[in-house]
């Protein structure tokens, strides 16, 4: 935890997002490694061999050896993490359940957010200056069907570590897992015009049991 | 394919100029090396533009809820910092760098089509001034981002007629670039003074030839994209728009079909003077000559299949098959790096001022790779994508990258051309100042977009550091533009100083330019020297080393009939 504060992403509050955090140092610590060895590497050749006397250069213009161990390294580094980390990582998270607990359609407009959940009458529209909030149950799937009317946004909840982006013509569609109960921010995070800045929305994990209640309120419970 | 069957070209000097001096003999100039000049210099203004351009911004967000400009201003002022950043700046000094080396550097005497040079660089000016003048449209200038993605740019929504200028604008550079390409890749091919075969091409040349390719086929696909969006703006077309059966993908998919070799093609020229600046100073022939060549072609040949990483989040590509390929292009970016390092391992380094530009570069960029490979990655870059943790990333490529680059450039071969040397001492100052106002604006960055803070907003809430990281990086900005200030004052108390005769070779560098007198003759050179390696002007003066280093065409050759190379 000291490590991920040191890091500085936001607690993940989805499944799907303790996978990616995960992966996230995974990369990162990696890179670090390789950025401190190369500066190493760096910094000691300038420091080792600056012309202070009038030593001459040594005229090496190639070993072979030494290039091809260059490129197998890296390669192999990459590869390992394409095929170990990466390409296994976004088959998970863009899987898709055949029948989700809950189902929430978002529209994106300029310059907010639309929340409709199918089958329980449910609509929760926002406008620029008046967040909307997104409900959602802890433990379940939830499927988002994303949309947008107007202009290309995408749709991003830091705490989940995941966007997508709504594209008009098309719908998006994706699998969150929340697993944290408590109240998040979101936003938009592809650019669409004046308001842009102002399109945020929260976002809020109940309980199961809770998120039923509210459901059948049909969205008129009063969350507290 | 027998090429040495082809008759040899004879190389005739074009009549001398008629006009020698004064504004019409720049207006009527066809020497690459004016064009080369009125490149770098019309880049450079617009350098200081779009600069000024980032302070608006950056004393907007200095602050939470900042007042200083609004939404609609800063939205102007960052569509133009970007478009007069990429398309005005960075790609065109490049372009004028190499329009200035490349007949220098293969020993040639000018461009191979000097008039088509010309009207390369007057569309790349007029361009830029029809982006500007968008400012002073109805409605002011475009503002739907340097990227203008359909429908947000579409007559629905930016229905000014500054984003049409900003489109005209750039189809005009664009097809200047298009012209520059063909002129750069002929001339480098059947312009090459005898001795000077392909292997002994100076990197910088052999990048500028990559880059060359990555122009011809990245720019067509731009001005395809661009024209169809003037024909749904102004023709009543629908090509982009989702409510009659257009496409807004598609947009996305042209665009960065361009926009991904474009991001090489602006660092592809600087990895050559980079590699320039290090193997002069470090008084040795370049490492891995061969190594650091194919390195570069398999840049140019990957970035073709890598675009649809910028469209991680659409949910309409194959996101894995465009990682993997990126992936790919960090091997080929590390090769550079090694022979980077492989150069200056043994060598006799002096820290001249381009030497640290180019030092400066070198952490800077690795910092941009070593991000660059975690967006690559598409669980990673779900986060990441349109957050200032890619603000931040693309900084350290383009800004630490290629401006670094540009300004080791200007401070390498500013002798060369003008025939006086800038400060050492106040180019040094301004180092230091551009290298820790660089990185106290951009690194904070990096947290912010873990944070959550999205790109392109002209405000943000006052969340917990949000505040802070964006004054530091606020202050980071004022320390470089002090840097550039103290840069402009450089040239202008050194080009006062008057220092007699310059030497051809003040740096000790090893390519032909060096052969040649500072600032050149007009057609370029009055004698060459033997061209026996790929560092002539080394040989020449180090006749005792010359003989150390092997040259790299008969060692490859020697290589490739024992089995060593396939």
């Amino acid at each position: 935890m000291a490590l991920a504060a040191c890091a500085g992403l936001p607690r993940p509050a989805t499944v799907q997002g303790h996978w990616m955090a995960g992966n996230w140092y995974t990369f990162w610590f990696t890179g670090a490694a390789i950025y401190a060895f190369t500066a190493a590497l760096i910094v000691y050749s300038v420091a080792r061999w600056r012309k202070r006397s009038d030593r001459p250069a040594v005229q090496l213009a190639d070993n072979f050896l030494i290039e091809i161990v260059g490129v197998l390294i890296p390669l192999a580094l990459v590869l390992g993490l394409f095929f170990m980390l990466t390409w296994p990582l976004e088959n998970k998270v863009d899987r898709l359940v055949a029948t989700p607990d809950v189902t929430v359609n978002v529209t994106a407009f300029r310059w907010s957010w639309q929340f409709a959940y199918p089958g329980h009458d449910i609509r929760i529209l926002g406008t620029p200056t008046t967040e909307p909030q997104l409900v959602l149950p802890a433990g379940e799937t939830v499927q988002i069907n994303l949309s947008s009317i107007d202009v290309d946004h995408a749709f991003w909840i830091p705490a989940f570590l995941y966007k997508k982006d709504a594209i008009p013509g098309y719908v998006n569609r994706f699998d969150i897992n929340p697993d944290r109960i408590g109240q998040y921010w979101g936003e938009c995070a592809e650019f669409c015009g004046l308001q842009h800045a102002r399109m945020h929305f929260t976002v809020r994990v109940l309980a199961r049991d809770q998120f039923a209640r509210w459901l059948a309120s049909h969205g008129k419970l009063a969350l507290r | 394919m027998s090429i040495t069957a082809a008759p040899p070209i004879r190389i005739e000097p074009s009549a001398p100029r008629l006009i020698k001096h004064g504004i019409v003999s720049w207006l009527c100039a066809t020497d690459h090396k004016r064009i080369g000049l009125l490149y770098m210099s019309t880049a450079f203004f617009f350098f200081i533009l779009a600069g000024l351009l980032s302070l608006v911004m950056r004393t907007q967000l200095a602050q939470p809820n900042g007042t200083f400009v609004d939404a609609h201003v800063y939205n102007q002022v960052f569509t133009l910092h970007g478009t007069a950043m990429i398309f005005l700046f960075v790609a065109p000094f490049g372009f004028g760098l190499a329009n200035y080396l490349i007949p220098l550097q293969i020993g040639g005497p000018d461009m191979i089509f000097p008039r088509l040079n010309a009207v390369s660089y007057w569309f790349f000016l007029f361009g830029g001034i029809t982006v500007f003048s968008g400012l002073a449209a109805q409605g002011g200038g475009a503002s739907a981002g340097w990227f203008a993605y359909a429908p947000l740019s579409g007559i629905q929504i930016s229905s000014g007629a500054g984003q049409d200028l900003w489109l005209i604008g750039l189809l005009m550079t664009s097809v200047s670039s298009i012209m520059t390409g063909i002129n750069f890749i002929t001339t480098t091919l059947l312009y090459r003074a005898p001795g000077m075969t392909m292997w002994r091409l100076p990197i910088f040349t052999w990048e500028m030839l990559a880059t060359s390719l990555m122009i011809l086929m990245a720019f067509p696909p731009l001005a395809t994209c661009f024209i169809l969006l003037l024909v749904d703006r102004r023709m009543g077309g629908h090509i982009y728009d989702p409510t009659m059966g257009g496409s807004a993908i598609l947009y996305q998919h042209l665009f960065w079909f361009f926009g991904h070799p474009e991001v090489y093609i602006m660092i592809l020229p600087y990895f050559g003077v980079i590699t320039e600046v290090i193997t002069t100073f470090s008084g040795k022939p370049t490492f891995g000559y061969f190594g650091l060549v194919l390195s570069s072609w398999a840049i140019a040949t990957l970035s073709m299949s890598v675009w649809a990483h910028h469209m991680f989040t659409t949910g309409a590509v194959t996101n894995p098959f465009f990682a993997g390929m990126s992936f790919l292009i960090g091997v080929a970016t590390g090769i550079k790096f090694w022979n980077w390092i492989g150069t200056m391992w043994q060598g006799a380094i002096r820290l001249t001022t381009p030497m640290l530009f180019a030092l400066g570069f070198l952490f800077n960029f690795l910092f941009g790779g070593v991000t660059g490979m975690m967006v690559a990655s598409p669980p990673i870059d779900f986060h990441a994508e349109d957050s200032y943790f890619l603000v931040s990333h693309f900084h350290y490529v383009l800004g630490g990258g290629s401006m670094f680059a540009i300004f080791a450039a200007i401070y390498f071969w500013f002798p060369k051309v003008f025939g006086v040397m800038l400060s050492e001492k106040l180019g040094k100052i301004s180092f230091w100042l551009m290298f820790v106002g660089f990185n106290a604006t951009f690194f904070p960055m990096i947290f912010l977009g873990m944070w959550g803070m999205p790109r392109r907003v002209y405000t943000y809430p006052n969340f917990p550091g949000w505040g802070d990281l964006n004054f530091i990086a606020s202050a980071g900005a004022a320390v470089m533009s002090l840097a550039v200030i103290i840069f402009l004052v450089n040239v202008y108390v050194s080009s006062l100083r008057h220092v007699g005769k310059m030497a051809d070779n003040p740096w000790d560098g090893y390519s032909l330019e060096w052969a040649t007198s500072s600032p050149p003759p007009e057609h370029n050179f009055e004698w060459l020297p033997p061209i026996r390696s790929f560092r002539p002007a080394f040989d020449m003066r180090h006749p005792e080393l010359a003989s150390q280093a092997k040259d790299y065409e008969k060692r490859a050759m020697r290589k490739f009939k024992e089995g060593k190379i396939t």
